[in-house]
């Protein structure tokens, strides 16, 4: 077995889900740290939520997608919701989270409002590993 | 720079042979850092990486698999360690590409 997984199997748009086996966004991006004089590059921040997902889609929809992310997005905060990735307890074949959602500020509270009024109520969002 | 602007990224060896674009990245679990490229070329490699069937992990019809395995033969891995400058279009690598192992020797591994 390799010691190391995909990117885009293990991470890109990934179930995220904290420590309380709550989903509440999906990986829509990763912010890397390029390192200046070779080696390895770190994965500095998940990335979730509508502006990131607009940002990597691009185009007239990516555009739109980030103009609503921005309008709808309480004054703090600014850019796409960052996850620290030491938070990741663990990342197949869902990404769960140590923390609680309440204890992520920075996941804006548009995500926080999906998560509370539309995903939870989903059938079956209560295990997000099926 | 975002993990999404590095897939599709050409990729060039030492002698400025083009090994393809950036098909995945191949990142540590416990350290979450990134181990290196996968590269290939081919018409139907993008989805095959997509999807999983290049590294074997999506189910499904036999058919799929086959034709994804065959377009993703060629798919090679460069270690982190051998890329010059991760900045640059396109991504220039510091070893030959037959100096690269194969992405099906590493996930046997």
């Amino acid at each position: 077995m390799s010691e190391h997984v995909s990117l885009r199997i293990a991470l890109l748009d990934k179930q995220l889900v904290d420590c309380e086996e709550r989903p509440f966004g999906r990986v829509d991006d990763v912010d890397l740290e390029l390192p200046e004089d070779g080696g390895r590059p770190a994965i500095t921040a998940l990335l979730t939520g509508q502006q990131a997902l607009g940002e990597r889609l691009g185009g007239l929809l990516g555009r739109g997608m980030v103009a609503t992310a921005t309008r709808l997005r309480d004054g703090g905060s600014q850019g796409p919701s960052r996850i620290d990735p030491g938070l990741v307890r663990q990342l197949e074949p869902i990404v769960v989270l140590g923390v609680a959602l309440r204890d992520l500020p920075q996941v804006v509270g548009l995500e926080r409002w999906l998560a509370a009024h539309v995903v939870e109520p989903l059938p079956g969002a209560g295990d997000a590993r099926d | 720079m975002r993990a999404t602007e590095l897939l599709g990224t050409e990729v060039v060896d030492d002698a400025g042979r083009s090994l393809g674009p950036v098909r995945d990245l191949r990142v540590v679990p416990d350290t979450l850092e990134v181990a290196g490229l996968v590269v290939g070329n081919g018409p139907f490699a993008a989805i095959a990486h997509r999807w999983g069937y290049a590294e074997g992990r999506a189910r499904g019809p036999w058919v799929l698999r086959g034709i994804a395995a065959h377009v993703s033969r060629d798919a090679r891995f460069v270690p982190a360690d051998e890329v010059l400058d991760w900045r640059a279009v396109p991504i220039r690598i510091t070893c030959a590409a037959a100096d690269l192992p194969h992405l099906r020797d590493v996930l046997a591994r």
